[in-house]
């Protein structure tokens, strides 16, 4: 999850005070805000906290119910304008809890702080590490070495080749360091034959690839990491990244290889063959050399992390006697890189960013106090009464309906923020349902990587859609058809593959309820 | 059914800032998109010198210096510090502006 400077000026990290969107954001806090309590609202908090603690008591605890609901109104729209610099947004977070009274000052701390956010820092450092020392680019170059000269063939390329390290590496590192490789290739061809389709197809294809590849592992966006955060409490044992990983390979696959034949129908290449210009840029980047010894250190110490992710749970809890965590995995690589002095403290400082560490730490706050107020438990019981009516609110129609409500809001606001905002009250509902908060947590985390529609959808969509050979109609051609098929490639994954192959069943599995044995 | 009303009014706004926010952002990618396309066209303008004709023309420059300046040494000189400098910083520009793909020394640490 390596981010860089043009990460952080964007997605809302540069950004200063966008008052009007403040306006509306404030607005909306102080409506729910100011409301009168809900008698809902009082006859839930004294559900959950005990009709024995007293009316006065109960109606604190169900204004503060309010006052979350208000503070989630509120950060929702800040999440999808921008209004405030995101970390901003994170700190707000705390600010509400500790001004109304909701969380006491010597536990707000506490409640940003979670095994996920370590386990982003140490992604994000392990990520910048690589980047250095131009391990994508080898990614890359192998990709070129691979795909052959068949324009259909390098389309698969460059989908699985920004696909299986997005899984591992952010995808906003990744895009920018393929559209070279796409430029290269369109102009090269363009020389003799005028091909903007192709330029087109090749630049959608790493988009794609990012889109696709990010929910296969935990490392593949922080929202995952969040996710993983926000079950903590509903599973016992958590979701580990095997676990993860073999429920997410279904959908990368599946994608990549569906989109592979998509994308050139939607734009039809010029040239079948691109062996002329593959050969130039085949020449050019034998010129890089091989690699290095320190490259070679470099992507063995990331291979023994993945291992490390992948076998927490029984290689290192077999020899030391307990997991390390995905945060600690995380955090040995990004401390082992500085021990043997492949990076400083100063490079982590400049390439990570601190920012999206600070947002997502917020974003466990957020969903720790939405939960401890019992505001998600009120909302959740809510939606499913009113879901009830149409017969959707438990078992798989409600994962369906969880993962088509992330696919909508992801293309109106950020994946993270739709992960941080909606998270908590899918999970709250499928413990109130019966439903397996993994399929539901998971499934969502998946979903959001749907943002198909608009050339803002994802950093690599605003990446390659900078590099000028997309329009924003293109986006929407592409997306009429492949979101419908993603979904449809989701519902399956949820059916075929984790409910038919692997041992999921669609309800609550009691053996992982937190103390329940799990 | 104040409360109906009130989340009735959170909702609707909830909605126009999706829509507007959104065609924000999409209009500040479009003039993204269209600075860098600017900057482009202004590059194509330029006369564009590979790494060989930099050095040939260098080449040029200093021997006809030579040849002209034979008796002010110190001006000659001066002449070839400006003409030096003039030559690091156009293939500083030609490197610069090509890619890491075209361009290996950009990626060593």
């Amino acid at each position: 999850m390596a981010d860089k400077d043009k990460i952080q000026s964007s997605g809302g990290f540069a950004k200063t005070t966008n008052f009007k969107w403040l306006g509306v954001g404030v607005a909306i806090f102080a409506l729910l805000a100011l409301m009168p309590t809900p008698e809902s609202m009082v006859s839930k908090a004294s559900e959950i906290f005990g009709s024995d603690l007293g009316p006065e008591i109960i109606a604190q605890r169900a204004y503060n119910m309010k006052i979350i609901i208000a503070l989630l109104g509120m950060c929702t729209v800040f999440f999808a304008t921008e209004a405030i610099p995101m970390p901003a947004v994170a700190l707000l977070i705390g600010l509400v809890q500790l001004f109304f009274g909701i969380t006491q000052p010597a536990r707000i701390v506490s409640t940003y702080a979670h095994d996920a956010v370590w386990f982003i820092a140490g992604s994000l450092a392990i990520g910048s590490t690589l980047v250095k020392y131009g391990l994508d680019k080898r990614i890359g170059m192998l990709v070129v070495k691979l795909s052959g000269t068949k324009t259909r063939n390098i389309v698969l390329g460059l989908l699985l080749g920004t696909a299986i390290p997005s899984a591992f590496i952010n995808e906003a590192s990744i895009a920018p360091m393929y559209v070279p490789i796409a430029l290269a290739l369109y102009t090269l061809t363009n020389k003799t034959i005028s091909a903007p389709n192709l330029g087109k197809l090749l630049m959608m294809s790493i988009a794609i690839g990012c889109m696709v590849g990010a929910p296969m592992s935990p490392t593949g966006g922080a929202r995952n990491a969040i996710m993983i955060g926000f079950l903590e409490d509903y599973v016992s044992p958590n979701v580990s990244f095997f676990e993860w990983m073999s429920m997410g390979v279904f959908y990368t696959a599946i994608m990549s290889v569906l989109m592979a034949f998509l994308l050139p129908l939607l734009f039809k290449p010029e040239v079948k063959d691109l062996s002329d210009a593959v050969s130039v840029l085949k020449s050019d980047l034998e010129k890089h050399g091989k690699m290095t010894g320190k490259q070679w250190l470099v992507g063995g110490i990331m291979l023994l992390m993945i291992f490390m992710w992948i076998t927490d749970k029984t290689v290192t809890a077999g020899i030391l006697g307990f997991p390390l965590g995905l945060g600690g995995v995380a955090i040995t690589g990004a401390v082992l890189y500085m021990l043997l002095g492949l990076t400083s403290w100063k490079d982590y400082e400049e390439n990570v960013s601190w920012g999206v560490i600070i947002l997502y730490a917020g974003a466990i706050s957020l969903g720790a106090v939405f939960k401890a107020s019992g505001a998600a438990k009120w909302l959740a019981d809510s939606l499913i009464d009113i879901m009830a009516n149409f017969g959707i609110s438990s078992g798989l129609p409600l994962i369906l309906v969880v993962i088509l409500i992330g696919a909508l809001l992801t293309n109106l606001m950020s994946a993270g923020a739709t992960v941080a905002v909606i998270g908590p009250v899918v999970l709250e509902m499928a413990q109130s349902s019966g439903t397996n908060p993994v399929l539901v947590g998971v499934g969502l985390a998946i979903a959001t990587s749907l943002a198909y529609w608009l050339v803002i959808g994802t950093p690599a969509s605003s990446i390659v859609y900078a590099a000028g050979m997309l329009e924003a109609k293109d986006f929407i051609r592409m997306a009429v058809f492949a979101w419908p098929m993603a979904l449809i490639v989701m519902a399956a994954m949820v059916i075929f593959w984790w409910a038919g192959v692997l041992p999921y069943e669609f309800e609550i599995d009691i053996a992982r309820i937190p103390g329940a044995g799990g | 059914m104040n409360q109906i009303i009130i989340v009735g009014v959170v909702l609707i706004l909830l909605l126009i800032t999706f829509l507007f926010s959104r065609k924000e952002q999409v209009s500040k990618a479009e003039s993204d998109k269209e600075s860098r396309k600017t900057k482009k066209e202004s590059w194509t303008q330029e006369k564009i010198m590979e790494y060989g004709e930099i050095q040939t023309k260098k080449e040029a420059l200093l021997k006809a210096i030579d040849k002209k300046f034979k008796d002010d040494p110190e001006q000659a000189e001066d002449l070839k510090t400006l003409i030096n400098d003039w030559a690091e910083l156009r293939i500083k520009m030609f490197t610069d502006r090509r890619s890491w793909v075209r361009n290996p020394e950009k990626d060593k640490k």
